[in-house]
Formats: C-alpha cells, sequence, structure tokens
C-alpha cells in the first residue's frame, strides 16, 4: 500500500494535492456534524421556553441551517473524493501497465520473456488494470479510508472535550481491532500471491475449453468431458494448497469484539450518567455521543479495505519484474555500431547452444558461413535447430558457447538494437497483428509508415496488393475478427501480408532477410510465385531461407544441410545433387512423385 | 439466438451462489441481514440514552449503554464471520461457473461460436466478466441487508412521525441521478471499450514471447508503448469527463433529497419545540434521516451491481440455451455404422457460415466410394476446410444432404461418428501436456497406453520427436509449464499427426494440410505409412481417408481427386483422367512440378 502511495505523487501532482484537501474537508465534515447537532439540541430547551424568535430559538434556527448544510457538503464530498481518487488511480493504472511493457520489452535479447519468474510476474502484473479489483480501485479505497480514518480521529478529538481518556480509550479500542483485521486481510491477500503459478494448471485446461485453437481437436476426439474433469481435479488440487496456506485466524477474535463492546459500554454509559446528574447538558451530550459513534470511521469494514489489499498487490510484481528483467543474465551487451554490416561474411564459429533452464544442446560447434549479399538455404529435419539458428542470427539469443562474427567482428560486440534495425524477418510463427492493414505491413519500419506508396510497394511484392484491395475499408481495415467491423485473413493471406512487412523493412534499410517457412500456408499459385520471384526479391540482400520446399530451397545461392546440430552438407543446388547425398534424396523424395510421371526426371 | 429475458437472468444471477455453496451462500444473507440491523438499533437506543438522561434516569441511561455496546460487538463478530466466508463462496461459486462454462462450450457440438464475430465477442465478455457472477452471493446478501435495514429505518420514522415517511421519497430523484449517472458512466465504458481492447492487446502484444522477437527485430516495440499510452491517455479523459458529469447529475439529486432531509428535521424540531417530541426524539431523526441518506447511496450502487450481474447472467443464460440448442438433433437419432459398404455421398450441398451472405460451398455433388483415399485441391479459400467441417460435422449443411452408406449424416448420432472419425489439422493444437497424453488423447480409452501411442507414433512417422524428449512420453511439453519441454512448429505438428493415428477403427479419417511444417523424409514415411494403413482399413472396415494438399506427389497417390474452385467441384477423377483433361488440375500440377525442375 505505502508503494502505491509513493507512487501517485509521481502520476500527478496536482490530482495528488486536491485529494489531499478533498481528504482533509471530508474529514473534518462528521466532527462538525456532531457539533452542530449539538447546538441544535442544546437549543430546544431554550426555543421551548421563548419559541422561535428568542435568542435560544434563533441559534436552533441556524444550527438547523448549518446541520443541513454539512448534510449536503457530506453527500457530495463522498463521491467527489471518489471521482477524483479513481481518476488518479486509473491514470497510475495506466503508468504500471506502461512500465511492464517496458520492462518487457526493454531487453534485446528474449530469453527473460520465457523465464518462469518473469512469465510469472507478468501475469500477476496484468491483474493491474484488468481483475475484478484493480489499482483504480485501491486508490478510491485509500483516500476513502484515510478520510475515514482522520474523521475518526477528529471524532475522538472531540470526546476527548468530555474525558480525554474516554476519548482516547475508544479511539484505542477501535484502531487495535483494526490492525489485527489489517494483518488478517494482508496475509490472506499475501497467500494470493504466487497464485498465478499455482493455478497455471487449471486455467490452461479451462482456457483449453474455452478458446478456439483445439475446439476441433476437441470436438473430433470428444475430449470435452476430460477437459472438463481435468479443469476440476487440478482446480481442487491448487484450491487444497491454497486452502492450506492460507491464514487460519479469525478476522475478529472474541477478544477484539469484547474490547470495542465494552469500551462502547463504558463510553455511552459514562455519557448517560453524566448527562442524567446533570454534570453536562443534552446538547453536550448529543455531541459526544454522536461523536463517540463517529469513532467507528477508523475501523475499517467495507469494501474499500479489501479493495486497497486485493488491487495494491500487484503493484510489487510490477517493480519486481522491472528488477528481474535488468538482471544481467537477460542482458545482451554490445556498443559497436553495425552500420553497413554486413558487407562480406556472417560467420558461426564453433557456436554451441541451449535455452536457458533447457537440459539439452540444440547445436554442439556448429560452424557456418553465411555469405553477404547472397542467399542461404537451411535444411533439415524437424527439431534440427534451424530457426534456433536464426533467433541467433536475430541476436535474439547468445551463443552459449563460440561466436558469431560479422565481417570479422563478434556480434557480440556489437549494439544488439543497432543489429536488429539490420535485420528484417518472417519467423515461423508470424505476428498476426490484430491492427489496420497498414499497421501490419508498415510494423515492419515504424518510421515510413505513414508513407502509403511505400506500404504499397512492399505490399506489392509481397503478393498482398490483392488482399488490401479487397478489404472493406483499405488500409485501415483491422485484421480482427474481434474488432467493431473489422475482418480476419486466411493463414495465406496473413503469410503474404507478413512477407510484405519484411520486404517493407528491406526497403527501409534492412541487410539481412530471415525468412523460416515463409511459404508453409501458401497455396500452390501463391508458393510457385514466391520461388519465381525469390532471386528478384532477395537480390543484394543478405537471405536466410529455411524452407521443407525444395522448389524454394533450391532457388538460393547456397545451401545447407544441418543435421545433429551440425552442417552435414553444403554447396548449391547443382554440386549437392551431384553429390548425391542428403540433400539429394531429400530433393528426389519430394520431386520424384512429381516430375517423374510425365517428363522424366530432370533434376539431376 | 436473442438474449435472454432480463428477470431470468437476474434470478439466475441471484440464485448462483446458491447452488454452488448453499450453505455458505444462505449464511451469509442472513448474517449481513443481522448485523446490518446494528446501526438502526444503535440510533433507538441513542434516543433512549438522551431521554433517559432528560428525565435523570441513570439506571435506563446505563442499561441502553449497555444494549448498544453488546449490539456493536455482536455486529463486528457477525460482520468478521461474513468476510471469511466470502472468500470460499466466492471461490466454490467461481469453480461452479468455470465448470458450467467449460461443460457448456464443451459440449456444443459445432464451432459456430469459434467462428461467428458476434458469438465470439459474447464469449469473450463473459469470460472476462465472470467474476461479478461469482460476487453475486455476496452483491445479493448486501441488497437483503440493505431491504432489512429499510424497513427497521422505516418503522422507527414512523414511530417518531408518520410525516417522516415522507423523507425517503424525497430520495427519488437523487436515486433516479445516481442510475443516470450510471449510464453516463457506463457510456462512456461502451464508447472506449474499443480503445481499452487495443490497449490490452498492445499489453499482451508487448509481454508475449511470440511477438516479442518481430517486435525487437523490427524495433517496433518503442511504437507499440506509444500507442499504448495514446490509448490510455485518450480513454482516460473520456472517462474523466463522464465522471464528472455523472458527478453533477448525483450532486443536483442529493440537493433535491437534502429538501426533504431539512425538513424532517425542521418538522421534529417544531414538534419537540412546541412539546410534541422529547430531545430524544430529535436525536434519534438526526440519526435516521442521516442513516436514510446512506442507504439511498448503497440502494444505487446495488441498483448497479445487480444491472452488470444481470447482464453477465444473460450471456450466460443465452451460452447455455445456444449448447442445448445445438445439442438437439433434429429427428431420428441412428447409431453410426459398424463398417462402411457404400461411403458418403454429398447431395446438392450448399452451405454459408451463419451469419455471412455468401454460398462458401455451392451445389456440391460427391461420392467418396468406402475404401478410397480421396484427395481435395484447389487454391486458398476455394472451400476445402469448409468441406472438412461438413464432414466432421462441426456444421450442417446449408442445403442438401450429406449421406453415409445412404443415411443422413445429421440423422447420425454426432458422439457416435465423432468417435468414428479421426481427423490431424493444420491449425494442429500443440496440448500442453505430458507428450504421452498430448498423442493418447486422440483415443481416450487408451490415452495411458504406451502400446497404442507407440504404435499411432509409428504411422505418424513421428517416433523421433519422443524419443528426443528427456523424459520420453512422460516428459511435459510447452512453455507455460515449468521444465516443460519446448517443441519446434513441425514437432508439435508430428505430434498431432500421431494423435490423428491413435483411433484404431476410424471410418473417415481427415487430414487438412497434415504436412505443412513437416520435414521431407517424415512427409516421405508418413505417406508410406498411411497409405499401408489406409488401404488395411479400407479392407476391414470400408474406411475413407480424405486429404487436402498443396502438395501433389501427395496427392497423386489419392484414388479420387477432387479439384475445388470457388465452392464447387470443377473436376474430378483420378491423377492420370484429369492430367489427360488438361483442367484446373493440369494446371496446377504443372505449376508445382515446375518447381521441381
Amino acid at each position: 500500500m505505502l508503494t502505491t502511495l509513493r507512487l501517485l505523487p509521481k502520476v500527478s501532482k496536482s490530482l495528488s494535492a486536491w485529494i489531499g484537501v478533498v481528504v482533509v474537508f471530508t474529514a473534518m465534515l462528521p466532527a462538525s456534524f456532531a457539533l452542530a447537532s449539538g447546538a441544535l439540541v442544546g437549543s430546544i430547551d431554550g426555543a421551548v421556553a421563548g419559541g422561535w424568535a428568542s435568542p435560544a430559538g434563533r441559534r436552533l434556527i441556524a444550527s438547523i441551517v448549518v446541520v443541513i448544510a454539512l448534510f449536503v457538503l457530506e453527500q457530495l464530498s463522498g463521491p467527489a473524493l471518489r471521482s477524483v481518487a479513481e481518476s488518479l488511480g486509473r491514470r497510475l493504472e495506466g503508468r504500471l501497465r506502461a512500465r511492464v511493457m517496458a520492462a518487457t520489452l526493454a531487453p534485446a535479447g528474449v530469453a527473460h520473456l520465457e523465464d518462469p519468474d518473469v512469465v510469472d510476474g507478468v501475469a500477476d502484473a496484468q491483474n493491474v488494470g484488468t481483475g475484478q479489483t484493480t489499482v483504480k480501485d485501491a486508490v478510491a479505497g485509500m483516500a476513502v479510508v484515510t478520510a475515514n480514518s482522520l474523521a475518526g480521529v477528529l471524532a475522538a478529538a472531540v470526546l476527548v472535550g468530555y474525558r480525554w481518556w474516554v476519548g482516547t480509550g475508544l479511539l484505542v479500542a477501535y484502531l487495535a481491532t483494526t490492525r489485527a483485521r489489517a494483518d488478517q486481510l494482508r496475509r490472506t491477500v499475501a497467500a494470493l500471491r504466487g497464485n498465478a503459478r499455482r493455478f497455471r494448471r487449471s486455467s490452461y485446461f479451462r482456457d483449453l475449453a474455452l478458446a478456439p485453437g483445439a475446439a476441433k481437436e476437441l470436438r473430433v476426439f470428444g475430449l470435452d468431458a476430460w477437459v472438463g474433469d481435468r479443469f476440476t481435479d487440478e482446480w481442487n488440487l491448487a484450491m487444497a494448497g491454497f486452502w492450506r496456506d492460507r491464514p487460519k485466524g479469525r478476522w475478529v477474535p472474541p477478544g477484539s469484539a469484547l474490547l470495542i463492546g465494552g469500551a462502547l459500554v463504558v463510553t455511552y454509559g459514562l455519557l448517560g450518567r453524566s448527562a442524567a446528574r446533570g454534570e453536562i447538558s443534552l446538547g453536550q451530550l448529543t455531541m459526544f455521543v454522536g461523536a463517540a459513534t463517529g469513532v467507528a470511521a477508523v475501523y475499517g469494514v467495507g469494501m474499500d479495505n479489501l479493495n486497497i489489499s486485493y488491487g495494491t498487490a500487484p503493484v510489487p510484481a510490477v517493480l519486481e519484474l522491472e528488477q528481474t528483467v535488468s538482471e544481467t543474465r537477460f542482458s545482451l551487451g554490445g556498443t559497436a555500431p553495425a552500420e553497413g554490416l554486413p558487407s562480406s561474411c556472417i560467420r558461426f564459429e564453433r557456436v554451441s547452444f541451449r535455452y536457458p533452464g533447457q537440459p539439452g544442446w540444440v547445436f554442439r560447434d556448429l560452424d557456418l558461413a553465411i555469405p553477404a549479399g547472397r542467399s542461404l538455404a537451411i535444411v533439415g529435419h524437424n527439431g534440427a535447430g534451424k530457426t534456433t539458428l536464426v533467433k541467433l542470427l536475430a541476436r535474439l539469443y547468445d551463443p552459449t558457447e563460440g561466436r558469431i562474427t560479422v565481417d570479422g567482428t563478434d556480434l557480440a560486440g556489437v549494439d544488439p538494437r543497432e543489429w536488429h534495425r539490420r535485420l528484417a524477418a518472417i519467423f515461423q510463427d508470424f505476428v498476426h497483428y490484430e491492427l489496420s492493414a497498414a499497421d501490419n505491413i508498415g510494423f515492419g519500419s515504424v518510421e515510413r509508415a505513414a508513407d502509403r506508396d511505400a506500404l504499397a510497394a512492399a505490399a506489392a511484392r509481397g503478393g498482398a496488393a490483392s488482399i488490401i484491395e479487397r478489404l472493406p475499408a483499405g488500409w485501415d481495415t483491422l485484421l480482427s475478427r474481434r474488432a467493431h467491423g473489422g475482418v480476419d485473413l486466411s493463414g495465406g493471406q496473413w503469410q503474404r501480408m507478413a512477407l510484405a512487412r519484411a520486404l517493407f523493412a528491406v526497403d527501409g534499410g534492412a541487410s539481412v532477410l530471415i525468412l523460416d517457412e515463409p511459404t508453409a500456408a501458401l497455396d500452390v499459385r501463391a508458393e510457385a510465385e514466391f520461388y519465381d520471384r525469390f532471386l528478384d526479391l532477395t537480390a543484394g540482400v543478405t537471405t536466410v531461407v529455411i524452407s521443407h520446399r525444395f522448389s524454394t530451397v533450391r532457388r538460393a545461392d547456397h545451401i545447407v544441410v544441418i543435421e545433429d546440430g551440425r552442417v552435414a552438407e553444403s554447396g548449391n543446388h547443382a554440386s549437392l545433387m551431384d553429390a548425391d547425398g542428403r540433400y539429394a534424396r531429400m530433393f528426389r523424395l519430394q520431386a520424384a512423385h512429381l516430375a517423374g510421371a510425365e517428363r522424366g526426371d530432370d533434376d539431376a | 439466438m436473442t438474449m435472454p429475458r432480463t428477470g431470468r437472468a437476474l434470478w439466475t444471477a441471484v440464485t448462483v451462489s446458491f447452488r454452488a455453496d448453499r450453505a455458505r451462500a444462505t449464511a451469509v444473507v442472513v448474517l449481513s441481514a443481522v448485523a446490518s440491523l446494528a446501526g438502526v438499533l444503535g440510533a433507538y437506543w441513542l434516543k433512549r440514552i438522551v431521554d433517559a438522561a432528560g428525565a435523570g434516569d441513570e439506571r435506563s441511561a446505563l442499561w441502553a449503554a449497555s444494549v448498544i455496546g453488546v449490539t456493536a460487538g455482536m455486529a463486528l463478530m457477525l460482520r468478521a464471520s461474513v468476510t471469511r466466508m466470502q472468500f470460499p463462496l466466492k471461490e466454490n461459486t467461481g469453480l461452479y461457473l468455470d465448470r458450467r462454462l467449460v461443460s457448456m462450450v464443451g459440449g456444443i457440438p459445432s464451432i459456430e461460436h469459434h467462428e461467428r464475430p458476434d458469438y465470439l465477442d459474447r464469449l469473450e465478455v463473459l469470460r472476462r466478466e465472470m467474476p461479478v457472477l461469482a460476487f453475486a452471493g455476496v452483491t445479493s446478501a448486501g441488497a437483503v441487508a440493505l431491504l432489512a435495514q429499510v424497513m427497521a429505518t422505516a418503522l422507527l420514522l414512523a414511530s417518531v412521525n408518520p410525516w417522516l415517511l415522507a423523507v425517503p421519497l424525497f430520495a427519488a430523484p437523487s436515486l433516479w441521478a445516481g442510475a443516470k449517472a450510471e449510464r453516463i458512466r457506463q457510456a462512456a465504458l461502451d464508447a472506449t471499450a474499443e480503445r481499452s481492447r487495443r490497449a490490452r492487446y498492445l499489453f499482451e502484444l508487448a509481454t508475449s514471447p511470440t511477438a516479442g522477437k518481430e517486435l525487437r527485430v523490427f524495433e517496433a516495440g518503442g511504437e507499440v508503448l506509444d500507442r499504448h499510452a495514446r490509448d490510455w491517455q485518450e480513454t482516460d479523459r473520456l472517462l474523466d469527463a463522464a465522471a464528472a458529469r455523472g458527478l453533477a447529475w448525483e450532486a443536483a439529486g442529493w440537493l433535491l433529497f437534502s429538501i426533504g432531509y431539512g425538513a424532517g428535521i425542521v418538522l421534529v424540531a417544531g414538534q419537540a419545540v412546541s412539546g410534541r417530541a422529547t430531545v430524544g426524539d430529535v436525536v434519534l431523526a438526526l440519526a435516521l434521516v442521516a442513516q436514510v441518506s446512506g442507504q439511498v447511496s448503497a440502494a444505487a450502487g446495488s441498483v448497479g451491481a445487480f444491472a452488470r450481474m444481470s447482464t453477465v447472467a444473460e450471456r450466460f443464460l443465452w451460452l447455455g440455451a445456444y449448447a442445448t440448442d445445438s445439442q438437439q438433433q433434429a429427428g431420428l437419432i441412428v447409431t453410426a455404422p459398424d463398417r462402411l459398404t457404400e461411403g458418403i455421398e454429398l447431395r446438392g450441398v450448399a452451405f454459408r457460415y451463419p451469419g455471412t451472405e455468401t454460398d462458401v460451398l455451392a451445389r456440391f455433388d460427391l461420392s467418396l466410394p468406402a475404401g478410397a483415399t480421396v484427395a481435395v485441391v484447389g487454391d486458398n479459400g476455394a472451400g476445402k476446410t469448409t468441406l472438412v467441417k461438413l464432414l466432421c460435422k462441426f456444421y450442417e449443411p446449408s442445403e442438401g444432404a450429406i449421406t453415409v452408406d445412404g443415411t443422413d449424416l445429421a440423422g447420425i448420432d454426432t458422439a457416435e461418428w465423432r468417435e468414428r472419425t479421426s481427423a490431424g489439422f493444420q491449425d494442429f493444437a500443440r496440448l500442453e501436456l505430458q507428450a504421452g497424453q498430448a498423442i493418447g488423447v486422440g483415443d481416450l480409452p487408451h490415452l495411458d497406453d504406451p502400446d497404442a501411442v507407440a504404435t499411432a507414433l509409428d504411422r505418424a512417422a513421428s517416433t523421433d520427436v519422443v524419443s528426443a524428449l528427456p523424459d520420453g512420453l512422460v516428459t511435459q511439453l510447452g512453455a507455460s509449464f515449468e521444465s516443460g519441454v519446448q517443441l519446434s512448429g513441425g514437432q508439435w505438428q508430428k505430434l498431432a499427426l500421431a494423435r490423428a493415428m491413435m483411433r484404431p477403427e476410424p471410418l473417415l479419417l481427415v487430414l487438412d494440410e497434415p504436412t505443412a511444417a513437416v520435414d521431407a523424409d517424415t512427409e516421405h514415411m508418413l505417406f508410406g505409412r498411411y497409405a499401408a494403413m489406409a488401404s488395411t482399413l479400407a479392407a476391414s472396415l470400408g474406411a475413407i481417408t480424405l486429404l487436402v494438399s498443396h502438395r501433389f506427389s501427395t496427392v497423386r497417390m489419392a484414388d479420387l481427386i477432387v479439384v475445388v474452385e470457388g465452392g464447387r467441384i470443377a473436376e474430378a477423377g483420378s491423377h492420370e483422367e484429369l492430367m489427360t483433361a488438361g483442367g484446373l488440375y493440369a494446371e496446377l500440377y504443372e505449376l508445382h512440378a515446375h518447381g521441381y525442375r
């Protein structure tokens, strides 16, 4: 809660100051009301004797007016306070979410995005502003609870005017109980932390049943009941653990109830007796009784206290996330400029790699040369590490051992962000941006994204021009089924958009083009179009293409076969066919069925 | 499907906690109501203290003070136990709702709800807003408590002066203003919904590992951050403006109420001055009338909460009705055949996706003979996948009929038909389970049967994927879990293929682009093996294999090749026949083969 409080002035000084003023103002009202109603009741006897026109009667009228005015102010200040505080809270939410995004985007590599601590941190932080209880609610709660507590203390101060120890005693009784309860609440909320991890398995099965991704297979294989049962089992398992760890104590121990009940009996009892004996007037009695009732405001009971605890819970997660992500294990070093790279060659020199936290090596001692300005195709079995190779080349990871050099310079010494500027890529799991069609291509080079002509040129080269033409709102069409007026594309269409995006990046100055399975979703016609223009598209650009389709692979200047984490063969299509090794065998597997029957096998 | 009535939705919302956890829900409602009376009773006993003091009656004053203390202490305990029970009540209600949701969605035989934008939207909102319903028990308890308070307050007001009962009437404009303010805020939320959704999406984009790669390579992270900030600020601005307007309405409402309040105070004070009321009555009136204002705020809040609850409940009921509806099979239900003798016939089949205007398939006549391997080729968007969806019974044809050995597929028990169908899809699921289970779910009875799984892996030429895993079949897959092993796209597809090979006796095996991400060796082995399997199954069961592919090396081996163009069958026949015909097939084939020359 303190962490959150400290963040508020940074979000908006003026709003925070406003809230402070309204809190104090609001807090003063109940005590003032007690004083005014004391005055009102105190004037009644005099008014009974002298009528409305007497001084006592006029005092009565005046105090009635004051009571009504205070009532109105009380009604207005509560909602106003909440409203201003919510506004500030919402801003804080935005700020925190931006910080999570900035933190996850900060490292030049991607290793942190798969680190369990970071994944958990993001899951926790994601609740900022999206959960049922948000930071906004917490900030509003803090304002209201602060105002209430202060009001309670002021009421106690009025009661001190009766007997100092009655006011103090009642206040202490309430505060003691509040403290016990706050402890309990804190422990309950603390038990919630780590729940993202605990419930991950049950959430997985829930989402499996509800999300479209597995819908077809769940139905064909009749898995609905099985998934439902797994969800329940995993939920019960997680919940059993949660219930075990949840603090057991009572929210209000009987001792506390006795304490407060006793304090109230003493307070009201003393007041009643003093008034009955004439030691204090009925007006004073009303005032003190009103004040005594008002002290209860320090005792937080409502939703606001829950909101504070739940709503502020993700805030430390955000700050921790920033810490975790900035750890050195996630940072990629290097300061050398990348301008003009590569001009001669990119080399993998005895590169070994394994993913952080994974046991097996993907490569051992891989040597590979990628000549600048030419195209290189990489083929190999599923799981041979082709995609990993591309991630190393893109410097999303650094090699575990060995090094990658560009024009002789160790890539580890090059500024990773600058290196990224040299790259354009279609990854196998390229992104379907649920943004406009223009954004989907423009994201390849955001500085030039406003230039529609440039976008159109890239779209044309990527085979996406016809897609854009047919969109209902052209470039501005949102490519998302979820968006209003949005349109979803087919797999092949998305792939052409991704290609256009990568080509747009090339137009923007990227000189290394990475194509990981660029035709997997294309139909025969589009694929043929792609490989027919392959040379044109990649002319002068250092291109690395990964594909299982040999119709594309064969067009590369240079081809390597990766097997068991090493380069098993390398050459161009003709030389590899002549060598009659693995490449030739794989090529024939695909080609034999095709070309043989009608035209004779001319692949040699 | 239209949305159900609000009344029913409200009832569902109110009762859902009772259905999930009757004992706790009842206890929470009863205890909240009892505890809520403490405040009203306190006001009454304060009056008694004042009156006793006025009369110089020390004993009565002390007695009244004791009652207040005891009541307050008890209320404290009660509220605390309510708070304590709220947590498990909310959790159990949440589980109940999630279970219902999972079983409702899972029980829908069609996949329409995953493909129709408006349904998709409702489902997503439902998923997100479900916690509102989980709170239903607590919200209802609050409303019952409020009702108890209002009645007790009214009784006491009437005891001072029946005219005071008119004070709550002045609350009407205030309630109305509250509702108006809520509407203004809700309208602002609706107006910013698109923006908020985009902001949420941008957040996901920035934090997801998949997009992480591209955002770095394209250096687009900063752009994502900027847009998020812009969207958030604009949303803030609109919501702040709405809040201010709402506040103005509320203030106006309270000003009107304060007239009633003032009148009440003046009335009682006047009574006291003329000796018709005690000083205690004035104290009571001051306290009670203030309580009325609290109750009015609570009522306004409660109305808002119930409105939100019933909106969510409406969607929940809609989904339930939709699920039940979609499970109803019209007419006579027959069992799936044991084996195929004739085959599957499509007669005059047309199909358009619900809620759309264009036919994806039109005048589709096709017979898939028993025991045949049928390949379907055509450009993207020609209707191939739709055909697959119809055969898997994800949708019913809009016109015409599909018959299985002469029996209408629509009349065949869906679950039974599915038991005799197996499939591998282009957009296969990456099931992050243990490797053995990710395959075994293809045939639930043999889920944990290592032999059956090994056979399926062998048929799918995918044994190498599992043997490369550190713990073999018991290796946890996927990045979502600690120590989960990550697979490449091709490896995932191989597992999906193995899953499709689990069923021992399928009548229909559908392979929709099964090898898009698979290497050449696997592809080749796969064809050999499933050709062998297909012919065994064809001989014993008359099973049909339907293959959708862009790879003509596979396609040409089929007994029958169907070329689809623009939702119609352009041509059909064997490879040789179609090549001779020199139509679309020959053109596409040449195009494809050209790449290998």
